[in-house]
C-alpha cells in the first residue's frame, strides 16, 4: 500500500509511479466519465463522491447506481456488483504468490488498491514472484507505486466529474478516450505469439458475448483466451513459445 | 450539498466491502498453498486477455444511446 513508508521510500516505488504515468490519462478520462454519469443519472453528490472514493471500481459503480436509484433490494445490488467485479477474483489468484509473505490485512490492502491497469502493469514487469526478501520488497513497492498513481488519477478525476457534471456533455466520449489510452499497453503486452492469440481470442469472445448481462462478457473472454492458449501450448509447445520477430 | 440518505450510505459501504472481497478473494486465506503449475502458466495469458476484452468490447460494441444515430445511417433505420 502506497501510504506505508517502507513502500514509498523504496526506489521501485518511483519506477512504478513513472511507468503508470502513461496510463493515468486513461484512468482520468474514465474517472471523469464515471463521476459525470453518476450525477447525471440522478445520484446525490455526497453519495456519488462516496461511491468513487470508497468503492473505487468504476464498472461496479455504474452498475450499482441505477439499482440504488430504483431502490432494489440490497443483496441484488451487492450481488450485481460482485458479478461485475468477477475478473478481479482471477487477478487476486494471480497476485497471491507475490503477496503471500505479507499479513492478511496487508494482502487485502494491496488487493483493494490494485485495479485492472495496476495489475496488468505489475505482471508485465514481474512475470514471476520474487524468491528472496529483497526481491519481494521491490515488487511490493513497485505495485504500490502503480496503485498510487492509479488511485490519485481516479479519485481526483471522478470527484471533478461529480462537481462538473452539469458542465461536461456526455457526448464527449470520455469512455472512448479512456479505452484508446489502453491500446498502447495492449501492444506492449503482445510479446509472444500466444499472447497475441490470447488478445485476439479475448477480443472476439468479448464482442460475441456482448449481450451477456453484468459485463460477464469480460469473464467469458478471459476464460476463452486462457483456454485457447493453454490448448495451443499443449499441442505445439515449442512454436508457441517463440517470441515475435 | 444535501444530506445523504443513510440507507444509500450503508449500501455504499456494502459495495466497498464487495470491492475488497473481489479484489482480495484469493488473498484472504492464511493457509500456505501454491498454485498448480498449469494454473500458473494459464494465468500468464490473463492480463492481456482482460485488457483486450475491455478494449475490443468497448470499441467493437459501443452502447446504444437513446436518440443517437450512427452517422450515414438513414434517418429511420431501425437499430439492429
Amino acid at each position: 500500500m502506497f501510504f506505508l513508508r517502507s513502500n514509498y521510500r523504496h526506489p521501485e516505488f518511483r519506477v512504478g509511479m513513472r511507468e503508470f504515468q502513461g496510463l493515468a490519462p486513461g484512468i482520468a478520462a474514465w474517472g471523469l466519465m464515471t463521476g459525470v454519469a453518476m450525477v447525471k443519472s440522478g445520484m446525490g453528490m455526497v453519495e456519488a463522491l462516496l461511491l468513487s472514493v470508497l468503492v473505487f471500481a468504476g464498472s461496479s459503480q455504474l452498475a450499482a447506481v441505477p439499482l440504488i436509484l430504483a431502490a432494489a433490494p440490497v443483496w441484488v445490488i451487492l450481488a450485481t456488483a460482485f458479478c461485475v467485479n468477477l475478473r478481479f477474483v482471477i487477478f487476486s489468484l494471480h497476485l497471491r504468490p507475490y503477496l503471500a509473505h505479507l499479513g492478511r490485512w496487508q494482502r487485502l490492502g494491496h488487493g483493494y488498491f490494485t485495479a485492472d491497469l495496476s495489475y496488468v502493469l505489475f505482471i508485465r514487469r514481474y512475470s514471476q514472484p520474487a524468491t528472496d526478501a529483497t526481491g519481494r520488497k521491490a515488487q511490493e513497492a513497485y505495485l504500490a507505486g502503480n496503485d498510487m498513481v492509479n488511485w490519485l488519477a481516479w479519485v481526483s478525476c471522478s470527484v471533478a466529474g461529480v462537481f462538473l457534471a452539469n458542465l461536461i456533455p456526455q457526448q464527449w466520449g470520455l469512455g472512448f478516450a479512456g479505452i484508446l489510452c489502453l491500446v498502447g499497453i495492449l501492444c506492449s503486452l503482445a510479446s509472444t505469439r500466444l499472447r497475441v492469440l490470447s488478445a485476439v481470442v479475448a477480443g472476439a469472445a468479448a464482442v460475441a458475448s456482448y449481450a451477456l448481462p453484468l459485463k460477464l462478457n469480460i469473464l467469458v473472454a478471459i476464460a476463452a483466451a486462457v483456454a485457447a492458449c493453454v490448448a495451443v501450448e499443449k499441442l505445439a509447445p515449442t512454436r508457441a513459445e517463440a517470441a515475435l520477430p | 450539498m444535501s444530506m445523504p440518505d443513510w440507507h444509500t450510505v450503508l449500501v455504499i459501504v456494502g459495495l466497498t466491502l464487495v470491492t475488497v472481497l473481489a479484489r482480495g478473494f484469493f488473498l484472504i486465506s492464511d493457509k500456505a498453498w501454491t498454485l498448480p503449475h498449469w494454473v500458473q502458466r494459464a494465468l500468464q495469458y490473463a492480463p492481456i486477455a482482460a485488457l483486450a476484452a475491455v478494449v475490443v468490447g468497448g470499441i467493437g460494441a459501443p452502447k446504444k444511446r437513446p436518440g443517437h444515430r450512427e452517422r450515414g445511417s438513414p434517418p429511420h433505420a431501425p437499430h439492429e
